[in-house]
């Protein structure tokens, strides 16, 4: 046999496609071609094929070898073809048996040793191979944790290159690995850690329970950090299926430990101020890549000192936080990520941080102070539905530790979510922050005292049309959370000192 | 319009109290007069540049006045405000764009980083003052004075915006609009020429022209170190009523405020109707000056 013929996928945003790799034998000068637009890792294949082939004990041919990827306008990246190639050399060089390989996917990048390793994006790969009608699909050994995920697969996780050829030829049997179960005994972040901050542990609560956008101002030291990495700790555990789709984002951007079982804690992403858009939102020439915004699908985005980020990079996060998702259009191809997160922001009330008490150490001049929130943009505060203050913990609250724990909040958080879901059923949304705003002066309307005092609001000009929107929806998730059903007057005044209580609308 | 003192208007700078000083005793025909004699030594560094500026044709200042749209009074004028003759530095002359002719006014001042409180409580008390026929001043910048003028605009009433800058120099440049409206019904007012900028330490001389203009003034919200702070005691010192309306005590923007109450410089006052009392309370020496 002088051709042969295996299947892959490779990835465009969380989509997979097929790819048919085929291996031509022909006679010639020796030489390897690699056709179909492959990336720089993809062509650097054949050091490590040959390598691995000639250390697994096989013969490299001495002849004219082309391989050819198609469809061949689709850009391919990554070295998970580095197995399939391998396989379809072997077999056209009549080395291997190349019957029992149709109907089976092979991925993963081989070491020049022969090993195999684990690859960036196999959950999403698994995720297109099933589309696809595939059954039994064989990975590498360190990525079963990843791969066991898909329990409709048969998954194979296989050492080495040998191995692989013992288990197509049937003369060995491989037992999958036992995997190591770290989550259960990692000590989680709890809310109990944080001494007093009752308001914003409320405000977090509402935030978790509608999944408001929230904006923390306060003094270095107060907590400000240590509240939102709680924030995940009270927010409902994922679903499975979030959970793959939140572990698939993570797998393509390669923060994903392979050995480990995914979790169902929703993820939490801290990028630093001064990270660029393309980290944030996503980007790359070749492979486009999830950014900090879509890591955070599910969970929550954090990031800590909000006026420091240079202009533009924050408002680049409105789109998402808008519909939920981010699409990137770079020259060869264009992705789309899910990334629907709560943003948590953090700030110091001015430059210096000390413009908080009484102010007194301040050396911050009026304009300074001014211009320094006044770097986040309007419409992005816009899209914030809770901003407080946050001081700094009393004595007395320093000194008491019966705060309440993360699972408590989270109970109530869990609740709230399913009273709003069967308030939701049938529509095609499911969380407060996402009610439209025809629907809050209709079907989701809150009581009727309460529309008066927000009426009256708003012809008094203390909130703007945008403002009793989101004032109607931060109430929702505070009535949720009292299990009092439509908002009443005290729920639209909490959701008002949660909206503007900070001061600056 | 008096030329003399149009000149030496356009050629000192206000709130020097050595130039005062000159005018209310020897007049100022006689401080124009050594002035442009080059032998007459004041002793006195600023007098180069006044002499410089001097130089200036009157014309040239007379068509830049009426190219504002302003007009030049001064004390021999109607419309002068006599109360502001208290000031130790009274001004030469204002430049008057609008009508100014009632004295029953008070001062609202404040920072320019108002929280939502106190912007609420600058434009509330604004408007009960506005309502009961009372002109509001201030200074026109942003935050408590931005919403002290809007909250005179809501109810229809009258509001004085006393500037840093000359009266065509919008500053700060956002409030445009805020300045088209106040002109409708009320005045912009400034001590220097027309396309003056405003320069740090001319808030400060302006600062005592509101505390002096107003029969009270009210300081909403104002942090440790303030302008608003300076306006407070010049108006103490000219015997006005100074009022202060209190915050929460861990508001930064509110020390102030509570600085000026704690040291007896002003009474705490947390409605329009208490303020209406402080007002009514004291006869209003002003308006017996003014006849």
């Amino acid at each position: 046999m002088t051709l042969a013929r295996l299947q892959g996928i490779t990835l465009s945003g969380l989509s997979g496609s097929l790819i048919d790799i085929e291996v031509d034998v022909s006679n010639g000068l020796p030489s390897y071609s690699l056709l179909g637009l492959p990336d720089a890792t993809l062509s650097e294949a054949r050091e490590r094929i040959r390598a691995a082939i000639l250390n697994s004990g096989f013969n490299w041919p001495n002849k004219k070898l082309t391989v050819s990827l198609s469809p061949a306008w689709l850009p391919k990246s990554g070295s998970a073809f580095d197995l399939p190639i391998a396989l379809a050399i072997l077999i056209a060089t009549s080395q291997i048996e190349g019957k029992s390989v149709n109907e089976k996917l092979f991925i993963g990048e081989l070491s020049l040793e022969g090993g195999l390793r684990p690859i960036r994006g196999l959950l999403p790969m698994l995720i297109s191979a099933k589309h696809h009608g595939f059954q039994d699909v064989i990975v590498p050994r360190d990525s079963y944790g990843e791969a066991k995920v898909l329990k409709e697969l048969n998954i194979v996780a296989l050492p080495n290159l040998k191995s692989v050829i013992a288990h197509i030829n049937g003369s060995e049997r491989f037992e999958n690995p036992s995997l190591f179960d770290l989550k259960e005994s990692e000590r989680k972040k709890d809310f109990s850690e944080v001494s007093g901050q009752s308001e914003a542990k409320f405000a977090l609560s509402v935030a978790a329970a509608g999944c408001h956008n929230i904006l923390l101002i306060g003094a270095p030291g107060t907590g400000k950090t240590m509240l939102a990495e709680r924030l995940p700790s009270i927010l409902p555990p994922l679903t499975e299926s979030e959970a793959i789709e939140v572990a698939g984002i993570h797998s393509i951007a390669g923060k994903l430990n392979p050995r480990e079982v995914i979790s169902t804690e929703p993820p939490f992403i801290s990028p630093h101020h001064s990270t660029t858009i393309p980290a944030l939102v996503g980007g790359g020439s070749n492979l486009i890549k999830p950014g900090a915004c879509s890591l955070a699908h599910n969970g929550v985005l954090f990031i800590d000192e909000a006026p420091e980020a240079s202009l533009g990079i924050l408002d680049a996060l409105r789109q998402p936080m808008e519909s939920g998702e981010i699409s990137i259009s770079r020259a060869n191809q264009s992705a789309v990520f899910p990334a629907k997160f709560i943003l948590v922001l953090a700030a110091n009330p001015c430059p210096c941080g000390k413009f908080s008490g009484r102010g007194r150490n301040c050396e911050c001049s009026s304009h300074q102070i001014r211009r320094y929130l006044g770097k986040l943009s309007g419409p992005l505060l816009d899209r914030i539905d809770i901003r407080i203050k946050v001081d700094a913990p009393t004595r007395a609250e320093l000194l008491t530790d019966h705060s309440e724990t993360s699972e408590m909040f989270r109970n109530r958080v869990l609740t709230a979510r399913n009273i709003a879901a069967e308030r939701f059923l049938g529509e095609r949304f499911n969380t407060n922050s996402q009610i439209p705003p025809n629907l809050l002066r209709t079907r989701f309307r809150a009581k009727r005292e309460a529309m008066s005092l927000i009426n009256e609001l708003l012809d008094k000009e203390v909130i703007s049309a945008r403002g009793y929107h989101r004032i109607l929806r931060t109430a929702w998730s505070i009535s949720d959370l009292a299990g009092s059903g439509s908002p009443d007057r005290t729920a639209i005044e909490l959701a008002l000192s949660l909206r503007i209580g900070l001061g600056s609308e | 319009m008096n030329l003399t003192k149009l000149r030496l208007f356009h050629a000192i700078e206000p709130g020097d109290k050595f130039w005062s000083d000159e005018i209310s005793r020897n007049g100022a025909e006689v401080l124009l007069a050594n002035l442009l004699d080059k032998n007459f030594d004041f002793r006195r560094r600023s007098v180069a540049r006044i002499r410089e500026r001097l130089k200036t044709p009157v014309e040239t200042i007379v068509r830049e006045i009426a190219e504002s749209n302003g007009n030049f009074i001064t004390d021999e004028d109607r419309e002068w405000p006599h109360q502001i003759r208290d000031l130790i530095t009274p001004p030469i002359g204002l430049i008057v764009r609008g009508n100014i002719y009632d004295c029953n006014s008070v001062a609202i001042v404040g920072t320019r980083n108002p929280t939502t409180y106190g912007a609420r409580v600058a434009s509330e008390f604004a408007s009960g003052f506005a309502d009961g026929g009372i002109t509001i001043v201030s200074g026109g910048a942003y935050g408590i004075d931005t919403h002290a003028h809007r909250g005179a605009l809501a109810a229809e009433g009258r509001t004085i915006a006393v500037l840093a800058s000359g009266i065509s120099v919008t500053y700060p440049a956002a409030n445009e609009r805020l300045f088209e409206e106040i002109l409708e019904n009320g005045a912009l007012i400034s001590e220097v020429m027309p396309r003056e900028r405003a320069r740090p330490e001319r808030f400060l001389t302006r600062n005592r022209l509101i505390a002096a203009y107003a029969k009270a003034t009210i300081v909403v919200e104002a942090a440790f170190r303030s302008g608003s702070l300076r306006t407070a005691r010049d108006a103490a010192e000219l015997l006005r009523i100074v009022l202060a309306v209190p915050g929460p005590i861990n508001s930064p923007s509110s020390d102030g405020c509570h600085r000026l109450i704690g040291e007896r410089c002003a009474e705490i006052v947390t409605s329009v109707a208490d303020a209406m009392e402080f007002l009514s309370n004291k006869p209003c020496t002003l308006c017996l000056n003014a006849s």
